[in-house]
């Protein structure tokens, strides 16, 4: 597998607090990556340092062999694709005209290649049929698809998705995962932070655990979601049960 | 049916400017003074359309489609539906600059540093309007700007109007101010017409962006169009239209607010399409204003900044009133 995303000891302070302290990371086609930690713990903060939306103090990050900042924008928006944690819409845009800000960074939403990669968005996350619809009376479940649907629209190669499953019930959380899974069976990396340990166990190639803007654990699921790093990273007393691919909390948190 | 209506639009802006070209007190045949200036026969006819209402009509038609414009970019700039250069205080900042300019007597040095002075104002009006939203987000947040910075700049000029040397001089600048395209000849085309040139193609070259800023400040970055590439060039674009338009017309209020909202239920709300339709919109609603300010039997002639705000009032309520039920 070739790694299209590269990134290595980024650190990003504010004067608040360390945001992201001393982070590597390595992305590479048809491989879902899933970001997990406590809130606070700096997952969407590594997710813009990847996306390039804010700078890192140290460190580099390298997509498709070369340096982040080297890519202009537009290229940069055609490999890769952000879906932020709370998408915003200040316009009353159907479906459609959402799905077609995907093809921004292509500067061919009116021409036949652009209108063929909406259509295909569009059915690849069956929205297809409210196309027309208007985007702001859409239920959480519908805007997240449409907003999958305007990422996966611009085709990009490297795929940043915060939280897409908050807010979301568990059908509508498995078709989301389904979807992204799909795009990693198609050669896309995806790179993806949850909340939901179970979700993030049963859809992630590989997982990486941060804690106070630091790597706790990166592997396979098995090696990060130990009881050890589970009691350290969030306080509970919880095991990964490897048959059912799920995490089981047998104790809350301390009060 | 798209395809159609924004030519459709440009024709009902040639239709009200020929109809601004008959219009005012004195009975001229248009065609017959047309025919004179092309066959260069002197008649009083030819020098009245030559000299009054060509330049006015031309105004007219510049100014609006200037505002319109500006209105449309700095809603889709701002991501506020109540964003326009009147209302936020840019057009009253570009009016306290080039009043500051007419009170030391700089315009009579050089022409152009009226318009530098308006430009200027609305740059930096715009500016601090764009810094206040980002550390103060929301439209409320936004219109007590707006209003703080009206107060502040009007209350300058005001000061600066009661130092005037006359009272002829005090009347020219309070008239001016009120917003109006009456008397005025062709160097005042002129004037604008470079700055407004500018403007518009620097504003219509930022629609890509305006759309991905629909998507909010990240995610327009991640799409290849982070605001800090595009920020000068909407703040010069928007300066460059106001402030030329202050310059020659003065403060025409409530076109830049009107034009776009009315255009969104013809167009739609994407703001790239806006911009290009907000132009005929703007001159089609100042050239409309401005046959009505000379039919409307007053003993003065009603200014034309006084009959947009006029409309303009109750539009901005009702627009608030609109936005405060869907709360």
């Amino acid at each position: 597998m070739s790694t299209l995303l590269h990134a290595s000891h980024l650190l990003w302070r504010t004067p608040e607090s360390l945001r992201v302290d001393d982070m590597s990371l390595d992305i590479a086609a048809g491989e879902v990556i899933g970001i997990i930690g406590p809130n606070g713990a700096g997952k969407s903060s590594l997710l813009k340092l990847l996306a390039g939306l804010q700078q890192p103090e140290r460190g580099s990050v390298v997509l498709a062999d070369k340096p982040l900042a080297q890519h202009t924008p537009l290229a940069r928006g055609r490999l890769l694709g952000y879906l932020e944690q709370r998408p915003v819409l200040h316009w009353p845009f159907s479906v459609q005209q959402v799905v077609r800000l995907g093809r921004l960074p292509h500067g061919d939403g009116d021409t036949a290649s652009g209108i063929a990669a909406v259509a295909a968005a569009l059915a690849q996350c069956d929205v297809q049929h409210y196309a027309t619809r208007s985007f702001l009376q859409l239920s959480e479940g519908e805007k997240m698809r449409v907003n999958l649907a305007r990422l996966l629209a611009g085709e990009p190669q490297v795929l940043l998705v915060d939280e897409p499953t908050a807010s979301l019930d568990p059908a509508r959380q498995h078709e989301v995962m389904a979807l992204l899974r799909q795009q990693a069976r198609i050669g896309r990396a995806v790179v993806v932070t949850l909340h939901d340990l179970t979700t993030a166990a049963r859809y992630c190639d590989r997982l990486l655990l941060l804690q106070h803007g630091r790597v706790l654990a990166a592997g396979r699921n098995v090696d990060v979601l130990t009881p050890a790093l589970l009691a350290q990273a969030f306080q509970i007393v919880a095991h990964f049960d490897t048959t059912t691919s799920t995490v089981i909390i047998s104790d809350p948190p301390p009060v | 049916m798209m395809r159609v209506a924004l030519p459709l639009l440009w024709l009902l802006v040639l239709v009200l400017w020929l109809l601004e070209l008959a219009a005012g007190p004195a009975m001229v045949d248009v065609l017959s003074a047309l025919a004179d200036w092309i066959g260069d026969n002197d008649s009083v006819a030819r020098i009245i359309l030559q000299e009054v209402r060509i330049p006015r009509a031309l105004l007219a038609l510049l100014t609006g489609a200037s505002l319109g414009i500006s209105g449309a970019a700095l809603q889709g700039l701002m991501r506020n539906p109540l964003a326009s250069p009147d209302l936020l205080g840019i057009s009253q900042t570009a009016a306290l600059l080039a009043v500051s300019v007419l009170y030391f007597g700089w315009s009579a040095q050089a022409w152009w540093l009226l318009p530098l002075a308006a430009l200027l104002g609305a740059a930096l009006a715009v500016l601090l309007l764009l810094q206040l939203t980002r550390k103060l987000p929301g439209t409320h947040a936004l219109i007590l700007a707006g209003l703080a910075l009206t107060a502040l700049t009007s209350s300058l000029t005001t000061f600066a109007l009661s130092f005037a040397p006359n009272p002829y001089a005090l009347q020219e600048a309070y008239f001016w101010l009120l917003g109006s395209v009456a008397n005025r000849n062709l160097t005042d085309v002129w004037i604008a017409l470079p700055f407004m040139l500018v403007g518009t193609m620097l504003l219509l070259g930022c629609g890509r962006a305006l759309d991905a800023l629909s998507l909010g400040e990240d995610t327009a970055a991640s799409l290849g169009f982070p605001l800090a590439h595009y920020r000068w060039r909407l703040i010069i674009g928007v300066a460059c239209n106001v402030g030329a338009a202050v310059a020659v017309s003065g403060c025409i209020g409530f076109v830049g607010l009107i034009v776009p909202h009315l255009l969104r239920s013809l167009c739609g709300a994407q703001p790239s399409r806006l911009l290009w339709w907000s132009m005929p919109g703007g001159a089609a609603l100042v050239l409309l204003a401005d046959v009505l300010v000379q039919q409307i039997p007053t003993g003065q002639e009603l200014q034309l900044g006084v009959l947009t705000a006029l409309l303009g009032g109750p539009f901005f309520l009702l627009l608030l009133l609109k936005q405060w039920s869907e709360r």
